[in-house]
């Protein structure tokens, strides 16, 4: 049941058209507010005005050529703990340290797969940990904690 | 003479110990993500670049480039292997590499191509050498207007140029050029779509956008595509991969036919390997005197692509190191690293740094000989590559993002932030929306932004400057081009065929 392909057609391309239109729109009224300055010194304002114009008329005429591809079949299940993963990482990382939050990345990741594979996923995060704390903290020097100040 | 005398000091700095480590590094990760079909060059190079941080800036750039030409070499494998190529550059390659492995010739066709590759590599070197100086020494002439143009010119050949739909190109460009806008205006001083976020007065971090766009959005959408197949169980000799005299025959024309290509159009605004690769296996097959049998195995089909595209990419940087303006989105990323290194590319960086300059071209050398000594007798394990299993694979790959991103600024917002482009990435990707063009914009738009104003400071007002010399009128007058172009393709396409549905 996870591993659903979802059609992706029209529809959703032309909300992401909507979507990229609406940063033109906002793009160019904040162009209006920044100030448009003189022709001999143009201001803050007039280049994401002209950008946000552009934007809108790009994203009209790319809406008009939504589905007129053959649509993509995608299985959208991955995302939906990949990026969470990430976030539950960068929460993580400067309390509880690396060591847990690489587990808790590894550990979101691996529940996108049909089989849970629990003892392969706390394993990689382990060894992941182990080299991220040789390569990044003790060989370049980077400043994370292995274990964060929560404990 | 003194290009010779500009080399041996290059040789002198590549020469050493820890450029040739940082090099072998460099192209060791390259062809890695070169095998593994939808990791691209970009997502290795910008994770590598906090790393560089801790190293001399001529380091870092080899480190960099080698990961950049290193895919190139890698991204044939999995085309001749599989059929899906590696990077979009080895596209070309796939359609007579594939049935030379279908025929069981899997072995000659990545012998020939790591050749033809290296033979590309070193005719774009070659070009990059002998043009640098005089380019560079050309383009010092350039003002305001000129570098005005000569960037659009560069910004609209990319998006519009790219496969795919033009009008999806040029969108994703201004979508770039806009995010090139956060931050505060170099000229007035203002704050500009930081949405109240200190963070964001730098503006967008460059790390954190291209592992968005290119880390995470690939991953994801690798990840949501169904399963790639798996490589033939083939052990693969270096004696039995040797190609028969015939086949090496036919190849070396080819080869350097498809050099001279690929590195002139590598050099030119706009273009990249893909290009360069396509256009080469084109020319081939219309001058072959056997072209049916093009695609199905032909020797020719696999040399002509390879080197031009290796061609390409080390030409690639004759305009972004002498003139300062990239013409793809990896050395657009490059000429951004530069930047953070606190180097100015552009015609003064030849005269005013000839050791990074002569350096880095001498690493490119030694790059290329670690590649072909690498490629040929290992080939059998980048093509266990291809085995690791996918849920090792991406969530090894998100962490090291998850570091990379935080590591810039030991900052959770910029991990936000990838988080934010890799939505868009995946989404973008979902609707066939081309990604790269707005990493260019990007990263040419505050100067795009910053030229045109300076123009129009200096000409107080008069727009006559932008057509005030050659060439400035021949790069606008192609930007029209570019534009009007497909729109009248576009139209006598519809005129052809009347009402598709």
């Amino acid at each position: 049941m996870r591993d659903r392909y979802y059609s992706i057609g029209r529809g959703p391309e032309l909300i992401f058209g909507v979507f990229l239109f609406g940063i033109g729109l906002i793009a160019a009224i904040y162009g209006l507010r920044y100030g448009l300055g003189q022709l001999n010194d143009i201001g803050p304002g007039a280049f994401p005005l002209g950008l946000g114009i552009a934007m809108m008329i790009l994203s009209a005429l790319a809406m008009k050529e939504a589905g007129a591809d053959d649509p993509v079949s995608r299985r959208l299940t991955p995302a939906f703990f990949y990026l969470p993963g990430i976030i539950i990482w960068s929460l993580l990382i400067e309390g509880a340290g690396l060591v847990i939050a690489t587990l808790a990345l590894i550990v979101m990741c691996s529940f996108a797969e049909d089989e849970l594979d629990l003892k392969r996923a706390l394993l990689l995060g382990l060894i992941l940990a182990a080299v991220g704390y040789v390569v990044f903290i003790l060989s370049f020097g980077l400043t994370f904690n292995l274990i964060g100040d929560w404990f | 003479m003194s290009v010779l005398h500009d080399l041996a000091l290059g040789f002198q700095i590549a020469l050493t110990w820890e450029a040739i480590l940082i090099c072998l590094g460099g192209v060791i990760l390259g062809t890695f993500v070169g095998v593994l079909p939808g990791i691209g060059a970009l997502a290795a190079i910008s994770l590598c670049l906090p790393l560089t941080y801790y190293m001399l800036p001529v380091h870092g750039l080899i480190l960099l480039s080698g990961i950049f030409y290193g895919a190139q070499y890698g991204s044939s494998t999995s085309s001749i292997l599989l059929n899906i190529p590696g990077t979009p550059a080895a596209a070309a390659t796939c359609l007579d590499g594939n049935p030379m492995a279908r025929k069981g010739r899997a072995g000659q066709a990545l012998f020939i191509v790591t050749l033809s590759s290296y033979f590309g590599g070193m005719v774009g070197i070659i070009l990059l050498v002998a043009f640098a100086a005089p380019l560079a020494r050309f383009a010092l002439s350039f003002g305001a207007p000129e570098y005005f143009a000569v960037m659009l010119l560069g910004l609209v050949a990319a998006s519009t140029a790219s496969p795919g739909s033009p009008v999806k190109g040029l969108a994703m460009m201004v979508l770039g050029l806009i995010f090139g806008m956060v931050g505060t205006d170099v000229t007035s001083g203002a704050y500009r779509f930081t949405l109240g976020y200190l963070e964001l007065t730098d503006g967008i971090n460059l790390v954190a956008m291209a592992m968005g766009l290119f880390g995470i959005g690939e991953v994801l959408s690798n990840l949501a595509a169904p399963p790639a197949p798996q490589p033939p169980k083939k052990s693969f000799r270096l004696r039995e991969m040797l190609p028969t005299r015939t086949e090496a025959r036919q190849s070396v024309m080819p080869a350097i036919r498809g050099s001279l290509l690929g590195s002139w159009i590598g050099a030119l605004p706009g273009t990249g390997p893909a290009i360069a690769a396509f256009i080469a296996y084109a020319t081939e097959k219309r001058i072959s005197r056997t072209p049916e049998k093009f695609g199905t195995g032909a020797v020719e089909g696999i040399a002509a692509p390879e080197a031009a595209n290796n061609a390409s990419v080390q030409a690639a940087f004759i305009p972004t190191l002498c003139i300062g303006i990239p013409g793809d989105a990896v050395m657009a990323f490059m000429l951004g690293a530069m930047i953070i290194h606190g180097i100015v590319p552009g015609p003064n960086l030849i005269s005013e740094q000839p050791d990074m300059f002569w350096g880095l071209v001498a690493s490119f050398w030694v790059g290329n000989l670690i590649l072909v000594l690498l490629t040929l007798p290992m080939i059998g394990v980048w093509v266990k590559i291809l085995n690791i299993p996918r849920q090792v694979l991406y969530p090894l790959i998100i962490f090291l993002i998850c570091v990379g991103v935080f590591s810039v600024n030991s900052n959770v917002f910029d991990v936000f932030v990838a988080v934010a482009f890799g939505i868009l990435g995946f989404v973008m990707t979902l609707f066939r929306y081309p990604v790269a063009p707005i990493l260019l914009g990007y990263i040419l738009g505050p100067l795009v932004e910053e030229n045109f104003r300076r123009t129009l400071f200096i000409s107080n007002g008069d727009f006559g400057a932008f057509l005030s010399s050659p060439v400035s009128v021949i790069c606008l007058g192609l930007v029209a081009l570019a534009l009007i172009v497909p729109v009248v393709l576009a139209i006598r396409r519809r005129r052809l065929s009347p009402a598709p549905r």
